[in-house]
């Protein structure tokens, strides 16, 4: 089958061809869900190293239950971000304390440097804001408002149900609204 | 529904603003080398499992042989033992009737002890081999 067609199949028929030994699906599935699985650690330890770790090993579960993968019955992308979120979890229990990698902000030529201070120092905020929740709601506000996830997908992910994760994203965006408010100014934000 | 803040708070819309800024947040790139290290992963489980999958695949034919594809064929043991119990009673059956149930000579000379038998009485073709051999 042609890699452009491969490129647009869904995620749980390229696990099928992977696990029938098809090296472009195990390509075309390393670039899809890496991104997501990294995303979603690097916001939810705050530290890329240990980030990169999670989602390494998330992919490697991932492709271990290829052959096991029964197709329709569950949506990989929810299988890999619960695993994502259990090996954070995990990791956050055996190291407190969080802070934002000092990771220089990739230049882009289409914004002014001003642009680009403003826009990383609102990300920095976002992030240590995020830091400042309690594990639970970081997560259902990182998958629900960032990673733009719907609650019942959340609800799946998470094991808990749809009330809840309204809930706990409810309640951490009252969280990080208090803990943004002094900056408000400061990130470019004023009435009017 | 859009939650409301006090004005002591940061509002709605810049938080989802915020959140938008987040979305393409570049740092939240996994790095080529990650990619490559996944990869790399993905390409070695891959080449295992096809190895292990394989050797499965081979693995009953090697374990059970031709005895278990003919066991297989008539339907596994239970059908062999109905089989073999259905000859023995046959057996039986053709040696306590006696002289009873044959229909003619041959049986009775197989029957008796005196009698001389020979191999053609059961098949001409033998009487016909043994013609040949003896020319």
């Amino acid at each position: 089958m042609p890699y452009d067609q491969q490129d647009e199949m869904p995620d749980d028929a390229l696990l099928v061809l992977y696990a029938n030994g098809d090296g472009a699906a195990a390509r075309i599935l390393t670039l899809r869900l890496t991104p997501r699985a990294f995303a979603q650690a690097f916001r939810m330890l705050s530290d890329r190293a240990e980030a990169e770790d999670v989602a390494q090993e998330a992919m490697i579960r991932l492709f271990r239950q290829a052959p096991e993968w029964r197709q329709g019955e569950a949506k990989v992308t929810t299988w890999l971000y619960r695993v994502v979120a259990n090996l954070c979890t995990d990791r956050l229990r055996k190291t407190r304390g969080v802070a934002l990698d000092a990771v220089p902000e990739p230049e882009d030529e289409a914004k002014s440097a001003a642009q680009q201070m403003q826009d990383q120092a609102r990300n920095d905020a976002l992030q240590c804001a995020l830091n400042t929740l309690p594990e639970r709601q970081r997560m259902a506000v990182v998958l629900r408002h960032i990673e733009g996830l719907g609650n019942p997908e959340i609800a799946d992910i998470m094991e808990i149900s749809v009330e809840a994760v309204e809930s706990l994203t409810s309640r951490g965006k009252r969280t990080l609204a208090k803990a943004l408010a002094s900056q408000r100014e400061a990130l470019g934000y004023t009435d009017g | 529904m859009a939650d409301k803040f006090d004005d002591d708070m940061f509002d709605d819309a810049a938080l989802e603003d915020l959140f938008a800024s987040a979305k393409s947040d570049a740092r939240m790139d996994p790095s080529a080398e990650l990619l490559a290290r996944v990869l790399e992963s993905a390409e070695t489980l891959q080449a295992e499992q096809r190895g292990t999958q394989q050797s499965a695949d081979v693995a009953p034919r090697a374990e059970g042989g031709l005895f278990r594809a003919v066991l297989q064929a008539l339907g596994g043991w239970p059908s062999v033992s109905g089989v073999a119990i259905a000859g023995a009673a046959g057996v039986w059956i053709g040696v306590s009737s006696g002289t009873a149930l044959m229909q003619n000579t041959l049986g009775l000379d197989l029957y008796g002890q005196n009698a001389q038998t020979y191999l053609s009485d059961l098949d001409v073709s033998y009487a016909l081999s043994l013609g040949v051999e003896e020319e």
